[in-house]
C-alpha cells in the first residue's frame, strides 16, 4: 500500500506527461460498406485536423458538423493537440494494370489543403448566412467597436461583420421599379424567384436587408428586390458615414487600414472588409476594430452574440460576448502535396509517413487529383456510405456536387497526455464537490472509515496466522 | 467496566467463524463498492434515470413502455430519492424516452454539471447495489454452510459484478436477485413454492431478457410430475400471451415481434453462424442451447443440478455471442453456485480468472464509451486527454486480429468451463 501512495505522489508531483498514439479520424469507428469509384475528376474531402474525433462525437450520430467542431474546442488541449505521425487514404488500382507490374503509374496527386470555409468556430459561420437568431443583439450605438481573435490559417484576406444603419437605405413607403425591370426573391441574394418585376411598377417597400429592399406588391406578394433596381425610393432620414477599419496584430501594431465608404455600408447586412493577404497569418492574434468617422449620425452598429460564442477571442467592451464575424483567406498553397505513386502502400490504404506540416485543430480538405497517365479509370478511391465525418461535409467533385459518401481518411496522430492535470483536475472536481455537498461527504467517509476500521480490527478472521 | 453493547440475538449469530467472515466479506464488499459508487457512471443509467424523471418529476408513468417493470421500478425509486436531490429537476434528459432520439451530449452534460453530482450518482446506484448484496445473501442461502464464505466471496468481489453494477451503474443485479429468489422459493419442494419460483423467473425474465436461457432446466428440475411441467409451461406461455396483449392495448404493436425484430441484444444471438443458401442460416448459439435442452429433457435435471446447467447454458451464450461487457454479470450467480466447492474449484477459478480478463479486454472494443468515460463524472473533460483504447489498440495491430485473439481465448475458456462443468454429470449420466 504505502509503495501504491509513493508512486501516486510522484505521478501528481512530477508533472509528467505519456506520450500516446493511436488511429483517430473521421472514420475511425466505421465500418460502413466501401464502394470503390474511378477516380476521373477531382475529389475533396473536409475534416478537422487533430486528435480526439471520438471524444467530440462522444457516440452520439446526431452530432452534427456544428456541435462536433464546438465540442473539440472545448477538449483539453492535450485532447486535440498532436502530431500527425501517419495519414492513410483508400485508393487502389483495378484488377489489371499496373498492380500487376509491381509499380503504380497514374500520375495522381494526393494533397492537404487548408479549408477555412469548414471552420465552424466563428460566430458568422455557425449562423449561416440567413440566420438572424433572437439571442444575437445590435450593439448600442458607440465610437468604436472591436473584437480580439485568433487566425487559425494563413493569408487572411478580409474580416466579415453584420452591420445596421437604423434604416440607412430606405424608409418604409412607394417606390418605383427602374427601367430594367427586376425580379422579387424569397430572400435576398439567393433567394427563390416569386415574380418578375416591370419598368416603371409601383410597390411599397418595409426595409432593407443585405442591400435589398422588402418589398410588397399591390396583390399582395412580398419579397426582396436589389435597391439598384428601383428608380425611385422613400429617402431614409440619416445614412452612415464612411467608417475607418483597422487589423492590429498582437503588439498592437497596425498591419491593415481600410476607409469603408459609407455607400457600401447597408441596414441588415454582412459587410466583408477585403484586404490584402497576409501570408504568416496561421496561428497569430489579432484584434480589428470599426470607428465610424461621425459616430454622431446614430447609423452604425454591429451584431453581436448573446453568449460567450467564440472562445479564443473577445469583444473590447465585453469579454463573455462576441462580435459576429468571420474571417476570410485566399486559397493557401497545399500542407502536404504528394504523387500518390511514390508512397508506399498497405492493401487497400496509399500511406503518407510523418506528414508533420499539418497542424492539429484546423479544417482541412484531403484533395486527390487525377494524373494523365494511365488509364483514366485505373486508379480508384474508396467511399463509404455509412457515414459523413464530423465536422465536414461529404466528399464532393471538382463542381462541388457530393459524393456518394466519405472518402477513407484514417490519421495516427501523437499527443501527449497531461496526467498531472489528470490527477489534478480529479482532485479539483472531488474538493468542490465536497464543498458543495457537506452531508454527503461527512456520511460517506463516516462509513468508509467504519468499514476500513473493522475490517483492520477483524483482518485475522478472514485471514488467521499460520500456527 | 464498560463493555459494548451487542444485542445478544446478534451475538449468538456472530458466534461462529463462518458468520464472522460472512460479515467481514459483506464489509469489505460495500467498502469496495463505496469507494467507487459515486464517482463513476455510464451514459445509460442517465438515460433510464432520466426516463424514470417523467413519472417522478411529470407524473407521466406510462411514457416509456419498453421494459417496464424495471423501469417503474426506477420510476418508483426516482420519485423516493427526489426530496434527496435539491434543484434536480433540470438535470434530466426530456428525449431520452423518445425512441430512436435518446438523451443528448448536452442533456448529459448538463447532468455532469450538477452542485449534487455524487449524491445523485450514488442514489441512482444504491438499489443495484443493495440488490447485488442481496444477491450474495441469496447465494449463500442456496448452498450448504460449509460453502457459504466462498459463494459470497466469489459474487462479492467478482470484477465483472463490481463493474456491471458500482462502476458501470448498471440495473441487471436487480434482476438477478430476482432470479435467483425464485430457486430459493421454488426449492420449498411445495407446489405453491414451485409455482411461486415459475412466477418469479417470469418477472426477472421480464425485467431483462438474460433469464429466458435457464427457463428449460428450471422447468426440469422443479417439476413435481409431467403434468404439471404442462401446467407450468402453459403458465408461462400465459404471461407471454399477457404481456403481447398489454403491448397491443397500450401501443397496437406485437411486443414479440418488437423484440425479435428490433431488439438489439436479442439479435446478437443470431449474428454467428453457418451460412447455407438465401435466407438459410444455421445459428450457433440455438443449435448449441437446443441440443443441450435435448439432452436434459431425456436425461431429467435434478434439483441440485440446475445451477451447473444453467451456469453451462449461460456459458455457452456468451462463448458464441455477441455481448456488451456489463452483461457479463449473468455468468456469475450460477457460476458461483458451480465452482466454490468443486473438487476442482481452484483449476476453475483460474479458468474464470481468464475469462474476466478476456471480458475486460473485450471491453475496449467499445473504445471510450465503456472504459474512461465511466470516470467523466469524477475527471470532467479531462477524461478525453486519455487515449481511446480502440484507437490506441488500431495503431499499434489490426483489431480485427486483436480483439478477435482474446475474443476466442473468451469462446474457448468458457466452453472449456462449460465442459469441466458438465464433466462429472456426463459420466454419473
Amino acid at each position: 500500500m504505502s509503495t501504491l501512495l509513493i508512486l501516486l505522489t510522484i505521478l501528481i508531483t512530477s508533472a509528467c506527461t505519456a506520450s500516446v498514439s493511436g488511429f483517430t479520424s473521421p472514420l475511425a469507428h466505421d465500418y460502413g460498406i466501401v464502394q470503390w469509384l474511378p477516380l476521373t475528376e477531382t475529389v475533396e474531402q473536409g475534416f478537422v485536423s487533430g486528435p480526439g474525433y471520438a471524444d467530440a462525437v462522444a457516440n452520439d450520430a446526431r452530432t452534427t458538423p456544428a456541435q462536433f467542431q464546438k465540442r473539440l474546442q472545448e477538449l483539453p488541449e492535450d485532447a486535440r493537440m498532436g502530431e500527425l505521425t501517419e495519414l492513410r487514404v483508400g485508393l487502389r488500382l483495378m484488377a489489371e494494370g499496373a498492380e500487376a507490374r509491381g509499380a503504380w503509374d497514374t500520375g495522381a496527386r494526393l494533397q492537404i489543403i487548408p479549408a477555412p470555409q469548414l471552420d465552424l468556430r466563428f460566430p458568422e459561420r455557425q449562423r449561416g448566412f440567413h440566420t438572424w437568431p433572437e439571442s444575437d443583439v445590435w450593439l448600442p450605438v458607440a465610437d468604436a467597436y472591436a473584437q480580439s481573435f485568433t487566425s487559425p490559417y494563413a493569408n487572411l484576406s478580409g474580416i466579415t461583420v453584420r452591420v445596421a444603419t437604423f434604416g440607412g437605405d430606405l424608409i418604409p413607403g412607394d417606390a418605383t421599379i427602374g427601367p430594367g425591370g427586376g425580379e422579387l426573391l424569397a430572400l435576398p441574394i439567393d433567394g427563390d424567384s416569386i415574380v418578375s418585376l416591370d419598368a416603371g411598377e409601383r410597390v411599397r417597400v418595409m426595409s432593407a436587408s443585405e442591400g435589398w429592399a422588402q418589398a410588397q406588391l399591390p396583390s399582395g406578394l412580398t419579397g426582396f428586390a436589389p435597391l439598384t433596381d428601383f428608380a425611385t425610393l422613400p429617402q431614409p432620414v440619416r445614412r452612415p458615414s464612411d467608417v475607418l477599419f483597422t487589423l492590429r496584430d498582437e503588439s498592437g501594431t497596425i498591419v491593415q487600414e481600410v476607409i469603408v465608404p459609407a455607400d457600401s455600408i447597408h441596414d441588415n447586412a454582412h459587410l466583408t472588409i477585403a484586404f490584402d493577404p497576409i501570408p504568416a497569418s496561421g496561428g497569430q492574434s489579432y484584434t480589428f476594430e470599426f470607428v465610424p468617422t461621425d459616430a454622431s449620425l446614430d447609423a452604425f452598429t454591429l451584431r453581436a452574440t448573446g453568449d460567450d460564442d467564440y472562445r479564443d477571442g473577445a469583444r473590447s467592451d465585453d469579454d463573455m460576448t462576441d462580435l459576429v464575424f468571420q474571417p476570410e483567406y485566399d486559397e493557401s498553397s497545399p500542407l502536404i502535396d504528394l504523387p500518390v505513386d511514390a508512397l508506399p502502400r498497405d492493401d487497400e490504404w496509399v500511406i503518407v509517413a510523418n506528414p508533420s506540416t499539418v497542424p492539429s485543430a484546423i479544417a482541412v480538405a484531403l484533395r486527390l487529383v487525377p494524373g494523365d497517365r494511365d488509364d483514366p479509370d485505373q486508379l480508384q478511391f474508396g467511399v463509404t456510405s455509412d457515414r459523413a465525418p464530423y465536422g465536414a461535409t461529404r466528399a464532393t467533385d471538382a463542381s462541388g456536387a457530393a459524393l456518394p459518401g466519405a472518402l477513407l481518411v484514417m490519421t495516427i496522430w501523437e499527443r501527449d497526455v497531461n496526467i498531472q492535470a489528470l490527477f489534478g483536475d480529479g482532485l479539483s472536481n472531488l474538493i468542490e464537490a465536497a464543498g458543495a455537498d457537506p452531508l454527503m461527504v461527512a456520511i460517506y467517509v463516516t462509513l468508509l472509515i467504519a468499514a476500513g476500521a473493522i475490517l483492520v480490527k477483524q483482518w485475522h478472521v478472514l485471514f488467521p496466522r499460520k500456527r | 467496566m464498560r463493555t459494548a453493547v451487542v444485542p445478544v440475538g446478534l451475538r449468538s449469530r456472530l458466534a461462529t467463524d463462518e458468520a464472522r467472515k460472512l460479515v467481514l466479506l459483506a464489509i469489505g464488499a460495500v467498502a469496495l463498492r463505496l469507494a467507487v459508487m459515486p464517482f463513476t457512471l455510464h451514459f445509460d443509467a442517465y438515460q433510464i434515470y432520466s426516463r424514470a424523471s417523467e413519472a417522478a418529476y411529470g407524473n407521466e408513468w406510462f411514457s416509456f413502455t419498453s421494459q417496464i417493470i424495471i423501469q417503474t421500478f426506477h420510476n418508483l425509486w426516482l420519485l423516493l430519492v427526489r426530496p434527496l436531490l435539491p434543484e434536480s429537476s433540470g438535470i434530466w434528459s426530456d428525449t431520452a424516452s423518445v425512441i430512436g432520439v435518446g438523451a443528448s451530449r448536452e442533456d448529459y452534460e448538463g447532468f455532469l454539471a450538477y452542485d449534487h453530482l455524487f449524491r445523485a450518482i450514488f442514489l441512482m446506484k444504491l438499489p443495484y447495489v443493495v440488490a447485488d448484496l442481496a444477491c450474495a445473501w441469496t447465494l449463500t442461502r442456496l448452498v450448504e454452510p460449509a460453502r457459504r464464505v466462498a459463494v459470497a466471496a466469489f459474487w462479492l468481489f467478482n470484477p465483472l459484478v463490481i463493474f456491471s453494477t458500482a462502476i458501470y451503474g448498471r440495473h441487471d443485479a436487480i434482476a438477478v436477485l430476482v432470479l435467483l429468489l425464485s430457486i430459493v422459493v421454488a426449492r420449498r419442494s411445495t407446489d405453491a413454492g414451485r409455482l411461486g419460483g415459475l412466477v418469479l423467473l417470469g418477472v426477472a425474465t421480464l425485467m431483462r431478457f438474460f433469464p429466458v436461457v435457464v427457463i428449460a432446466p428450471f422447468l426440469l428440475a422443479f417439476r413435481r410430475s409431467a403434468r404439471q411441467h404442462t401446467l407450468f409451461l402453459g403458465l408461462l406461455l400465459g404471461m407471454v400471451a399477457l404481456v403481447e396483449l398489454a403491448g397491443f392495448a397500450t401501443s397496437g404493436t406485437s411486443t414479440i415481434l418488437t423484440i425479435v425484430n428490433s431488439y438489439e441484444h436479442f439479435q446478437y444471438w443470431f449474428d454467428a453462424g453457418l451460412y447455407l443458401r438465401f435466407d438459410d442460416w444455421i445459428f450457433l448459439f440455438p443449435v448449441a442451447y437446443a441440443l443441450v435442452v435435448f439432452w436434459l429433457s431425456e436425461r431429467g435435471v435434478a434439483v441440485h443440478e440446475f445451477p451447473a446447467f444453467a451456469a453451462v447454458l449461460y456459458l455457452l451464450l456468451f462463448a458464441t455471442t455477441f455481448f456488451h461487457p456489463h452483461y457479463a454479470i449473468w455468468l456469475v450467480p450460477f457460476l458461483a453456485l458451480t465452482i466454490p466447492g468443486s473438487p476442482d474449484a481452484r483449476r476453475l477459478l483460474v479458468y474464470h480468472g481468464i475469462q474476466v480478463a478476456c471480458i475486460l479486454i473485450y471491453s475496449a472494443q467499445w473504445g471510450s464509451w465503456t472504459t474512461w468515460d465511466l470516470f467523466e463524472p469524477l475527471l470532467g473533460t479531462r477524461v478525453n486527454s486519455l487515449p481511446d483504447p480502440v484507437e490506441l489498440i488500431t495503431g499499434q495491430i489490426e483489431p480485427r486480429i486483436f480483439f478477435g485473439i482474446f475474443r476466442s481465448l473468451l469462446t474457448a475458456v468458457s466452453l472449456w468451463l462449460a465442459w469441466r462443468i458438465v464433466q462429472p454429470m456426463v459420466r454419473r449420466g
